[in-house]
């Protein structure tokens, strides 16, 4: 009677051990629930100057959206910069890698930046104008390092 | 001999001599019988015998009537019934035979309770290193997961890259690259009228995969502030598509 019942408690043991394990591989590496962080960066490309701010917000695992506001030194001077990528159906790639596809990059009134002159910026952010991929690394308390497959791109701040 | 916890009597040999047992005599050595050969620990018999029974019992009370029992039994041929473990308490001699007979007036079956309450309590003792042996694992797989899930920038490999400015490579770079790379941050430095002290922290990462004269490939940078001794916030990001062309 007494096996019987230290085989149940045993068996619900691990299943509480298999619950909590489950909880945290999933809270650490599948979602980024309502994760919204914002940073500033200069980018030094090839002709151009860029001084931005880059907003990302991640919805679950499935939407996203990145708004890229600033000003870029151009050879034809002085340009504002208000974009924003919109970024469906993400996917899981490897451990803080996301994919998403960009549904949309859409221009603000007050974009002054040509899309011939914001390409070195996107062709840095993704290669390929329909998906995009983030490494999104947890590195000091509220501070996030956010990669692409080419290189890190800038850091941000949870809020 | 025969040993009747009823009336805390022995009755010895072929004389029927019976003896008379102090009442926590008798109760030690009724304990110690039905241990079985188990540890008796001296807290559970100072329980068992004085506490219950509304007594305060004493270590030196129990030596004392221990020590009573031992030569009343070696007194009529019984010698080493019990094993005493120093410290700790008494174990029966498992080598002397012992038998149960029931008869009329035999009350064994009151003081079956105590050797269940002290099976209980073993049990509740594997039970307890049984969730012990499931949490401790556990405990520590929540612990290497919470401090392996972030970036842990003390444990990094933080590298001086002038007076009091440290830097933190985010990939592993060879002992040249390092030599080069130290450079090109206080160049960086410099040309972005940064001063970097103890109150900050640089990130730095350099990607060039197909290495030539040419170029030094994609250059991240990162200036942070140190925040409550080491957690970074506040950094401003530089990126350089090509830090050689941008830099010449």
């Amino acid at each position: 009677m007494n096996r019987k019942k230290y085989a149940i408690l045993f068996l619900s043991a691990l299943f509480l051990v298999g619950v909590v394990f489950s909880f945290f591989e999933t809270k650490s590496d599948d979602k980024y629930e309502d994760f919204r962080c914002n940073g500033p960066t200069r980018y030094f490309l090839e002709n151009e100057e860029i001084m931005v701010n880059q907003d990302l917000r991640v919805s679950g695992h499935d939407t996203a959206y990145l708004t890229l506001e600033g000003y870029a030194s151009t050879s034809e001077g002085r340009k504002k910069l208000h974009r924003i990528i919109y970024m469906n159906n993400g996917k899981k790639a490897y451990k803080h890698s996301w994919l998403f596809n960009i549904t949309n990059i859409h221009k603000s009134v007050n974009d002054t930046l040509s899309d011939r002159e914001f390409e070195p910026l996107l062709m840095e952010l993704t290669g390929d104008s329909s998906l995009i991929s983030f490494d999104i690394n947890h590195l000091s308390e509220n501070l996030y390092l956010i990669g692409t497959p080419l290189s890190y791109i800038f850091t941000c701040n949870g809020y | 001999m025969l040993f009747n916890p009823a009336d805390h009597t022995i009755e010895c040999g072929d004389n029927d001599e019976f003896i008379k047992l102090s009442i926590p005599a008798s109760q030690l050595l009724e304990l110690l019988i039905l241990s079985e050969g188990e540890l008796v620990t001296r807290d559970y018999l100072l329980t068992e015998v004085w506490d219950k029974n509304g007594l305060r019992g004493s270590n030196n009370n129990l030596n004392q009537y221990m020590s009573m029992l031992r030569r009343t039994l070696a007194n009529h041929g019984c010698d080493n019934l019990f094993i005493t473990i120093p410290k700790i308490g008494f174990r029966l001699n498992t080598d002397i035979k012992i038998e149960t007979r029931s008869g009329p007036g035999d009350q064994v079956n009151e003081p079956e309770n105590r050797p269940m309450r002290k099976q209980n309590g073993k049990d509740l003792k594997i039970l307890v290193i049984a969730f012990l042996c499931i949490l401790v694992p556990l405990a520590v797989f929540i612990a290497l997961k919470q401090s392996t899930s972030h970036y842990d920038i003390v444990s990094s490999d933080l590298v001086e890259v002038a007076p009091g400015c440290k830097a933190l490579y985010l990939h592993k770079f060879s002992e040249n690259e390092k030599i080069r790379a130290k450079v090109q941050i206080n160049e960086m430095l410099k040309d972005l009228k940064l001063k970097c002290d103890a109150g900050n922290t640089l990130l730095f990462d350099n990607v060039d995969p197909i290495p030539d004269e040419n170029d030094y490939g994609r250059t991240f940078f990162s200036y942070c502030h140190n925040v409550s001794g080491k957690t970074l916030a506040n950094c401003t990001d530089f990126f350089y598509s090509d830090w050689k062309r941008h830099h010449e």
